[in-house]
C-alpha cells in the first residue's frame, strides 16, 4: 500500500515540475493558465496521497484544500484577469525560450546536488523528492523575473508558492493544520490582492507591459 | 555469432528494406485520405524508387567525391545499424554490438554526409539546408544523448538489446515516469532527426521552409533513389527502435524461430500504428517556424534531464 | 492577560474602523488606543522584568522582554502615526483628493497593519510569525498604492511581488528549522506543535543538525532580509516608502522593517547555538556591507525627500545587521536601542515630510527652499530630525551606533567599522548638503517672488508639530539617560545572545 501511495506521490511531484516547465516553455497565455491549473491539481494530489500514506488527516485536508484553491480557484481568477485584458495572447520573455530551457536544466540539477545532499534528506523516499520542490520554486522565480506581463508575473508567483507547498508536503509531511490554513489563506489573499491590483492597473493605466513601468527606477 | 543471430540480422534487413517504402506509401495514402483526396496507391513509393534508379544521374560540375559518397554512406550506415539493432530479436549479431551510443553516432555519420552533400554542389539552397540541418542537429544531439542515458539507467546498460530484454522482464519500468519522459524526449528528437513535421515538412519544396529537401535538391537518378531509400529506412528503423523501447512485447528473446516470424508480423503492426500516429500528427499540426524549433528541442533536452534526475531519485 | 489585552486593543480598533466611517472622533479614538498600546507595552515589560516571560491562550502567544520591547516600539510609532493620520485625513478630505470611503478603508488597513505586526512579535511559533509577516505585506499593499496613480501602482505591484517572494523564501527557511526540530523528536502534526516554538527551538538548539540549520538560516536571512530592506532584494523599499502616504511610510520605515529584523534576530539566536556564531556573523556582515554600499551609492542621486529617507532606512538596517553580526550582549542591546531610535526619528521625519507635502505641496528637494525662514518650526523639526538620523549626539542613534561599533571592534571586526564609517561619512555629506538646500537654501530673486506668492497660508498644524517636538526630545533623552530602558534592553539582548 505504502509503495502505491509513494509512486503516486512520485508521479505527481514530477507532474508539478513538468507543468511548471511547460508554463515557462509555452507562450500562449491560455496554455500557460491551463498548465498552472494542472500544476495545482497535481500538487493537491501529492498532498492527498502523502496524507493517506501517513494517516495524517491534516495533510489530507491540506491536499484537498490545495486542489480546490490552486487547481480551480486560482486559474479561474487568472482567467478573469486575462479575459478583462483581452488581446494580449503572446508573451515575449526577456530571455529567449531556448536559453530559458537550458537554464531550467540547471534549476533541476542544482537542488539535487545541494539540497539532496543534506543530512536526513536522503533518509526517506519522500524527502528525497524535496529537490523537485526547489526546482519548481526556481522555475517560478525565473518566470517571475523574465516575464513582464501582469498575468505571467502572477503565474510565476503561484508556481513559486506551489514549489514551497510541495517542499512542505514532502519534507515534513506538511505543517500543522493551523499553520497550513494560515499559509493558504495568505497565498489566497496575495492572489486576490494581485488581481485587484492588476484590474486597477489595467483600468487606470491601460494594458501596459510592466516593463514600461519604470518611473521609479534608480 | 550464431546461425540464428545471422539469420535475424538478414531478416531485419530484408524486413526494413521491404517495409520502409511500404510505410511511406501507407503514410502518404493515409495523409491523402485525411485530406479527402484519393492519394497514390500504397505501393507507389516502390515504383517511384524504381523509376529513379532507371533515370540518368546528373551531378554538378563543382561536385566533388562527396556527392558520390554521400548516398552510399547514408545507406551503408543505416544498414549497419539495422543489422546490429534488436528489431525482431534481442539476439545480437556480435557481443554488445547494439550499443545505443554507437547506434546514434553511426546514424550521425549518415546525417553528416547528407549535410556535406548539400554543400557540395555550391548551390545556395544546399548550403542553406545544410546549415539549418546542422543547427537542429546540434541541439537535438544533446537531448538524444541525455535521453539515452535516462533510458539506460534502469537496465544499467547502454546496450539496446539488454535494455529491451530488461524492460521485458520488468514491464513496470515501461510506465515509470523517467522512462515516459525519456521516450517523449526521444520522440521529439526523432521527429527532428527524421525531418518530419513539426520540425521539417518532407512534402514541401518551398525555399523558405525546406531543410532536408534543400540538401538533396541537386541529387538525381540513382543518387536520389539511394538517398530516398536510405531516408525511409532510417525513419522506419527509428520508429521500430522507439517501439521496442516503449512497447517491446512480441520481440523474440529466446532464439525461437517461430517467435522470430511472429515478431516480423507484430513489428509490421507496430510500424503501421506508429506511422498512422505520425501521419495524424502531420495532418493536424503545422510546421513550427524555424526559430521555434530550438525551443522545442531545448524542451526535449529539459525533459531528458528531468528523466535522468528522476531516475536517481527513484 | 496582558498579551490578550495587547491583541484585543488593535482588534477593537479594527472593529471600530470597520463599523464606523472615518471621522475626527474615530481618528482620535484610534490614536488613544495606540497610546494605550504603548502603555500596555511598558507595563508588560515591567511585568516580564519581575516575573519572567508570559504566555497566553494555551501558549499560542508568548512574550519575553524582547517581545515586550518590540511592542513598545510598535506602540510608540503607531501612536505618532495615528496622530498624524488625523491631520492627513482631514486634509485629504478638504482637498477632495480622496473620498470618505477611501479614507475609511485607509484607516482600516492601517489598523490591520498594526495588528499583524503585534501578532508577529508576540507569537510563540516560528510559523505563526511567518503568517503574520506575510499578512503585513497584504495589508500594506493597498496602502502603498493609495494614490492609485501610475507611480503608486507600480510601487505597490513591485512591493507585493518582491515581498511575497522574499517571505516565501523565509517560509522555506522556517520549514528547514521545523524539519531539523522534528528530527530531534519534537512532536509534529499535533494540533499545536511545540516543535515550532521559540522556546522549544532555543532549548534544543544544540541538538539541531547544523547543516540543515545553516541552509535554513540562509533562507531566513534572505527572506526576512527582503522585508527588512536588506540587499539583494531591497528594491521595493524606496518605492514603497516614497509612494505610501506619510503616516504609512512612518509605520513601514519605523517598525515594519524592524519587525522583520526582529524575526531574523530570533532565528540567529537558534543558529548561533546550533552552528556557532561565526556562521550568522559572516552572513550578516556580507548582507550588511552590501546593503550599506547600495544605500550610499543610491542615496547620492536622490531628488526627493521621502525617497532619500527610504534609502536612509536601508542604511540603518545595514548598520543594525552589522551590529547584530557582532553578537555580544552589548551589541544586541545597542541594536535594539537603534531599532527604537531609528523608528522614532524616521517616523518623525516621514511625518514632517508629510506635513511639508501638505504645506508646501511638494517633497522634491529642488522645489523646497529656505524652509527654515518661512516655516521655522517645521523646518527646525526636520533639520534636527536629520541631525538625529545622522547620528549626532545627544540623540539616541549616536549612543547606539557608538555602542554597536565599539562591540564590533571588540570582536575583531575593526575593518567592518572602518568601511561603514567611510560610507556613513559620504551619506553625512550628501544629507547635509540636501538639508542646507531645503532649510536655508538661497533662493534667487525670481524664485523668492514665486515662493512668496506660493508660500500659501497653510500653516503647519500644532497637532503635528507638538508630538514631533516631543518625540525628538524623547529621542535625545533616551540618548542621554538610558535608564529605565537599560535594564529592559539588556534583558532583551540576553534572549538573543544567550
Amino acid at each position: 500500500m505504502t509503495t502505491n501511495y509513494f509512486s503516486m506521490t512520485y508521479l505527481f511531484s514530477g507532474t508539478v515540475l513538468v507543468c511548471a516547465i511547460i508554463a515557462l516553455w509555452r507562450k500562449d497565455i491560455k496554455a500557460i493558465i491551463y498548465s498552472v491549473a494542472f500544476h495545482g491539481v497535481a500538487l493537491g494530489i501529492v498532498g492527498f496521497s502523502e496524507g493517506l500514506s501517513r494517516h495524517d488527516l491534516a495533510l489530507v485536508q491540506a491536499g484537498i484544500e490545495t486542489f480546490i484553491l490552486k487547481g480551480i480557484v486560482f486559474p479561474i481568477l487568472i482567467f478573469r484577469i486575462f479575459n478583462r485584458s483581452g488581446g494580449q495572447r503572446d508573451v515575449e520573455p526577456l530571455i529567449n525560450t531556448t536559453a530559458s530551457m537550458l537554464y531550467t536544466s540547471l534549476f533541476i540539477g542544482i537542488p539535487f546536488f545541494s539540497i539532496g545532499r543534506l543530512p536526513y534528506i536522503a533518509s526517506s523516499p519522500q524527502s528525497k523528492l524535496v529537490p523537485i520542490g526547489f526546482a519548481t520554486l526556481l522555475v517560478g522565480f525565473y518566470i517571475l523575473i523574465t516575464r513582464r506581463r501582469i498575468i505571467s508575473q502572477i503565474v510565476g508567483l503561484i508556481i513559486f508558492e506551489n514549489g514551497i507547498s510541495l517542499i512542505a508536503f514532502l519534507l515534513i509531511s506538511g505543517l500543522p493544520l493551523l499553520v497550513e490554513l494560515g499559509e493558504s489563506l495568505d497565498v489566497l489573499l496575495v492572489v486576490i490582492v494581485l488581481r485587484v491590483l492588476a484590474i486597477t492597473i489595467q483600468s487606470r493605466i491601460g494594458n501596459v507591459d510592466l516593463a514600461e513601468m519604470k518611473e521609479l527606477h534608480d | 555469432m550464431t546461425v540464428f543471430s545471422f539469420t535475424t540480422s538478414l531478416l531485419q534487413l530484408i524486413f526494413i528494406l521491404a517495409c520502409a517504402p511500404l510505410l511511406n506509401g501507407i503514410m502518404l495514402k493515409l495523409k491523402a485520405r485525411a485530406e479527402r483526396r484519393v492519394g497514390p496507391p500504397i505501393f507507389q513509393t516502390f515504383f517511384d524508387l524504381a523509376k529513379l534508379f532507371k533515370k540518368e544521374r546528373l551531378r554538378s560540375q563543382n561536385a566533388s567525391i562527396f556527392s558520390a559518397l554521400a548516398p552510399v554512406v547514408l545507406i551503408s550506415s543505416t544498414v549497419v545499424v539495422i543489422i546490429v539493432s534488436p528489431i525482431l530479436s534481442t539476439q545480437e549479431l556480435f557481443k554488445t554490438s547494439g550499443d545505443l551510443f554507437a547506434i546514434v553516432f553511426i546514424l550521425l555519420v549518415g546525417s553528416l554526409m547528407i549535410a556535406l552533400l548539400g554543400l557540395d554542389p555550391g548551390t545556395p539552397f544546399g548550403g542553406l539546408g545544410s546549415s539549418r540541418a546542422m543547427t537542429i542537429s546540434s541541439l537535438s544531439e544533446p537531448a538524444l544523448l541525455v535521453s539515452i542515458v535516462a533510458i539506460s539507467i534502469q537496465a544499467k546498460s547502454t546496450n539496446l538489446s539488454t535494455i529491451v530484454s530488461a524492460n521485458l522482464s520488468h514491464p513496470i519500468w515501461l510506465v515509470s515516469p523517467p522512462h515516459l519522459l525519456a521516450i517523449f524526449a526521444l520522440l521529439i528528437v526523432i521527429f527532428a532527426e527524421a525531418g518530419r513535421i513539426p520540425v521539417d515538412n518532407p512534402a514541401t519544396h518551398l525555399e523558405l521552409t525546406m531543410i532536408y529537401e534543400a540538401m538533396i535538391l541537386e541529387s538525381s537518378g540513382e543518387d536520389l533513389a539511394l538517398i530516398k531509400l536510405g531516408e525511409f529506412m532510417r525513419f522506419t528503423l527509428l520508429l521500430l527502435i522507439v517501439a521496442n523501447l516503449f512497447f517491446p512485447f512480441g520481440i523474440d528473446t529466446q532464439a525461437n524461430w517461430i517467435q522470430l516470424i511472429l515478431s516480423s508480423g507484430i513489428s509490421l503492426i507496430k510500424l503501421t500504428i506508429l506511422g498512422s500516429l505520425v501521419t495524424l500528427l502531420e495532418v493536424t499540426q503545422a510546421k513550427l517556424r524555424l526559430f521555434r524549433v530550438p525551443e522545442l528541442l531545448a524542451g526535449a533536452f529539459v525533459l531528458a534531464v528531468l528523466a535522468v534526475i528522476s531516475e536517481f531519485v527513484a | 492577560m496582558l498579551i490578550d489585552l495587547i491583541l484585543i486593543l488593535p482588534l477593537t480598533s479594527i472593529l471600530l474602523s470597520l463599523l464606523f466611517r472615518w471621522s475626527v472622533v474615530l481618528g482620535a479614538t484610534l490614536a488613544f488606543f495606540n497610546l494605550a498600546l504603548l502603555i500596555f507595552g511598558i507595563v508588560l515589560a515591567f511585568n516580564i522584568e519581575t516575573t519572567g516571560p508570559v504566555t497566553a491562550i494555551d501558549a499560542t502567544f508568548y512574550a519575553d522582554s524582547l517581545s515586550s520591547f518590540m511592542v513598545i516600539v510598535i506602540g510608540l510609532i503607531s501612536f505618532l502615526s495615528s496622530l498624524f493620520s488625523i491631520r492627513f485625513s482631514i486634509k485629504e478630505l478638504a482637498k477632495n483628493q480622496s473620498t470618505l470611503l477611501e479614507i475609511s478603508r485607509y484607516t482600516l488597513l492601517t489598523q490591520i497593519f498594526i495588528f499583524t505586526m503585534l501578532f508577529a512579535v508576540v507569537s510563540s511559533s516560528v510559523a505563526m510569525i511567518w503568517v503574520a509577516v506575510e499578512a503585513t505585506t497584504i495589508a500594506t499593499t493597498f496602502l502603498v498604492g493609495f494614490r492609485k496613480n501610475k507611480k503608486a501602482l507600480e510601487a505597490s505591484w513591485k512591493y507585493i511581488i518582491i515581498c511575497s517572494v522574499g517571505v516565501g523564501l523565509a517560509f522555506v527557511g522556517t520549514l528547514f528549522f521545523y524539519f531539523a526540530s522534528a528530527h530531534i523528536g519534537g512532536p509534529i502534526s499535533s494540533s499545536r506543535p511545540v516543535s515550532l516554538d521559540w522556546t522549544f527551538l532555543i532549548k534544543n538548539s544544540k541538538k539541531l543538525n547544523p547543516q540543515i540549520i545553516k541552509f535554513g538560516f540562509g533562507f531566513i536571512l534572505l527572506g526576512y532580509g527582503t522585508k527588512t530592506g536588506l540587499a539583494p532584494m531591497h528594491s521595493w523599499l524606496p518605492d514603497a516608502h516614497s509612494q505610501a502616504p506619510a503616516p504609512v511610510s512612518a509605520l513601514m520605515s519605523g517598525v515594519l522593517i524592524t519587525v522583520a529584523f526582529y524575526t531574523i534576530l530570533r532565528f540567529k539566536a537558534i543558529t548561533d547555538i546550533a552552528v556557532g556564531r561565526w556562521f550568522s556573523q559572516d552572513l550578516l556582515i556580507a548582507v550588511g556591507l552590501l546593503s550599506l554600499l547600495l544605500a550610499t551609492s543610491l542615496l547620492i542621486t536622490q531628488k526627493e525627500i521621502k525617497r532619500m529617507l527610504a534609502y536612509h532606512s536601508i542604511e540603518h538596517m545595514a548598520l543594525i545587521a552589522l551590529g547584530a553580526a557582532a553578537g555580544s550582549e552589548i551589541a544586541i542591546a545597542a541594536v535594539l536601542l537603534h531599532i527604537l531610535g531609528h523608528g522614532l526619528v524616521k517616523a518623525i521625519l516621514f511625518i514632517a515630510s508629510g506635513e511639508m507635502l501638505i504645506t508646501e505641496g511638494s517633497t522634491e528637494i529642488a522645489k523646497l527652499k529656505s524652509l527654515l525662514t518661512h516655516k521655522p518650526l517645521l523646518g527646525g523639526i526636520f533639520g534636527v530630525g536629520l541631525l538625529a538620523l545622522l547620528g549626532l549626539p545627544p540623540f539616541s542613534l549616536f549612543t547606539s551606533e557608538f555602542a554597536m561599533m565599539k562591540s564590533e571592534i571588540s570582536v575583531g571586526l575593526g575593518w567592518v567599522v572602518g568601511i561603514s564609517l567611510v560610507l556613513m561619512a559620504v551619506i553625512f555629506g550628501v544629507v547635509v548638503s540636501h538639508a542646507r538646500h531645503i532649510l536655508v537654501g538661497e533662493s534667487s530673486g525670481r524664485q523668492t517672488l514665486k515662493t512668496s506668492k506660493l508660500s500659501n497660508p497653510i500653516r503647519a498644524s500644532r497637532l503635528t508639530t507638538t508630538p514631533l517636538v516631543l518625540g525628538l526630545i524623547l529621542s535625545a533623552a533616551i540618548g542621554v539617560v538610558s535608564w529605565p530602558l537599560q535594564t529592559l534592553l539588556l534583558s532583551a539582548a540576553k534572549v538573543i545572545s544567550g
